[in-house]
């Protein structure tokens, strides 16, 4: 059991999840983040990428 | 030579006055007005807040960065705008008074050709009696961080609430939104649980009860409507998202609320149900609503057109589809796509200064009438996006005449990277990372969720500290226009 399964008992929480031990642990994995921090950032050019592709110019009224 | 004026200085406006100016060169003026002699990374304000930064870390001063590109900076306040000019002259111009450059209460007329309004936010404390001071500033009762200087004061203020805890004074925090029409709920979001962080990190969490309170009518609606995003390859709600985040850190949350009063230590409110309640606290960190800078506007005969230019807000009305409809009528084609003022054609909005058609989130109501719902965020990515489009579509007109295309940039097909801290540390620290399409829902293309789940993501941990980190960094380098800072994108 880890610590923060202890909020549960508080019913405003019950409908949530919260990672267990192993999720926590790759949150602050160096080399599972900075492989998601790559990933991340394709990410963010693919945003990039739709908004330059979005890029339309309109007649002037 | 065509004279360009931008109002404001932040994300918005230094952005179209940069490009503008990089775009028009010499044979053209740019002038910005703004009345901050200190350009701020305000999404950084938030690690000032708890101590992570210094003020220092988050400003620079505009001046020296102005005359390198040849901007003509006025550190003045816009107080009127005259479209038409006055009796005896057809230009167009903005009075303005200084608040700085050692003219400070002088007046002064600026002409121009091209007018941008990038005012941003006046940070309306005094809509909610105890939250301002009644002089427009904050008061005594709660902190912010919506300034570097609030910013600075509320991780003062924290600081003491930690000691108290170490003493083993049981403290009670509430951070939020200070009324039922707020925006930014994403730096109140952020604060709280840098605070989180940071009381785990002084071993004060346990003596520290941490309470979210806000206008959203469910946690993680964040004034866009929620969204669904790609989660570990589930499509999940941001309300379970956030939820979640809460729930792992032990931290209750009162939603749905207008707060109507503040006093020393304690916070009153009306919920969406029409109850109402207060909560105590010995440390409250609530962002006021957002209103217009509040300039007038008057034709040339001198007549006051300011409800013509301007929404009762105060924001600037541009090409949007400001008919009213209700909710179920709501398109994405009503968001603005050009920033141009919908009556004076050379004049434009950019950033949170223009008026949103509607706002995203699903307008809610108490059965005593009070409106309790978030306000549309047009900040960050989209702003500087509209900024960049606005200084396209102005260059151009200057470049090419009237018959010069406009450059687009709605919200609505218009996607943004977010990233919103939860706690600073090279290896301790957390931010949840989020990339949205399109920002404004589009329910005619994208059906249930309004949104495309391939572009929209979410995920949280450290890597989303170290972009965090490395944004606040690499837009800083952008922003005092350092080498390659074109090619930083928005």
């Amino acid at each position: 059991m880890i610590k923060e399964e202890r909020n549960f008992a508080d019913p405003q929480f019950e409908t949530a999840m919260i990672p267990g031990r192993f999720q926590r642990t790759m949150r602050h994995c160096i080399v599972w983040q900075l492989i998601r921090m790559v990933f991340f950032s394709v990410r963010s050019i693919g945003i990039i990428m739709v908004n330059l592709k979005n890029e339309k110019e309109l007649p002037s009224t | 030579m065509a004279r360009l004026v931008v109002l404001g200085a932040g994300v918005a406006g230094h952005t179209t006055a940069t490009f503008a100016k990089k775009w028009l060169g010499n044979g053209h003026e740019v002038v910005v007005v703004t009345p901050n002699s200190l350009w701020n990374w305000i999404p950084s304000n938030i690690w000032v807040g708890v101590g992570g930064m210094s003020k220092e870390d988050v400003v620079f001063p505009l001046a020296p960065v102005y005359q390198k590109a040849g901007i003509d900076f006025r550190q003045a306040k816009a107080v009127s705008i005259h479209p038409e000019g006055k009796d005896g002259s057809d230009t167009p111009y903005v009075t303005v008074e200084y608040t700085g450059q050692n003219k400070e209460g002088q007046t002064e007329e600026i002409t121009y050709d091209y007018l941008v309004n990038a005012t941003g936010p006046k940070l309306n404390f005094d809509a909610t009696p105890g939250l301002g001071n009644g002089e427009g500033g904050i008061g005594s009762n709660t902190v912010s961080v919506c300034t570097a200087d609030h910013a600075v004061h509320a991780s003062q203020e924290l600081k003491q609430v930690f000691e108290k805890a170490k003493r083993g004074e049981r403290q009670k925090i509430l951070v939020g939104t200070g009324h039922g029409m707020c925006t930014c709920q994403g730096a109140a979001f952020e604060y709280i649980h840098n605070i989180h962080h940071e009381a785990e990190k002084a071993g004060v969490r346990d003596n520290v009860d941490i309470k979210w309170i806000s206008n959203e009518a469910f946690l993680g609606d964040f004034g866009m409507g929620g969204m669904h995003m790609k989660v570990n390859g589930y499509v999940v709600s941001s309300r379970i998202f956030a939820e979640s985040l809460y729930t792992e850190r032990n931290i209750p949350w009162i939603i749905g609320a207008h707060v109507n009063k503040i006093e020393e230590g304690k916070a009153h409110y009306e919920l969406l149900d029409g109850s109402t309640g207060e909560e105590e606290f010995d440390f409250a960190m609530l962002i006021p609503p957002f209103a217009g800078a509040g300039m007038k506007a008057y034709d040339k005969a001198g007549e006051d057109i300011t409800s013509k230019i301007f929404n009762p807000g105060g924001f600037m009305f541009v090409d949007g589809d400001y008919a009213p409809k209700p909710y179920d009528e709501w398109k994405a084609a009503d968001w603005p796509r050009t920033y141009q003022n919908r009556d004076y054609k050379n004049i434009f909005a950019a950033g949170i200064a223009f008026a949103p058609p509607h706002i995203i989130s699903k307008p809610a109501k108490s059965p005593n009438g009070t409106p309790i719902n978030p306000t549309p965020p047009r900040t960050g990515m989209p702003s500087g996006i509209i900024g960049k489009a606005v200084a396209h579509s102005i260059v151009d007109l200057i470049k090419n005449g009237s018959s010069a295309h406009l450059h687009e940039a709605s919200m609505a097909e218009m996607g943004a990277a977010c990233v919103a801290s939860a706690g600073k540390g090279l290896t301790g620290g957390q931010a949840a990372a989020m990339t949205i399409y399109p920002v404004v829902p589009d329910f005619d293309k994208y059906p249930g969720t309004g949104r495309d789940t391939e572009y929209t993501f979410g995920e949280i941990g450290l890597a989303g500290h170290w972009i965090k980190h490395i944004l606040h960094h690499l837009f800083i380098w952008k922003a005092k226009l350092k080498p390659g800072w074109t090619l930083i994108p928005e």
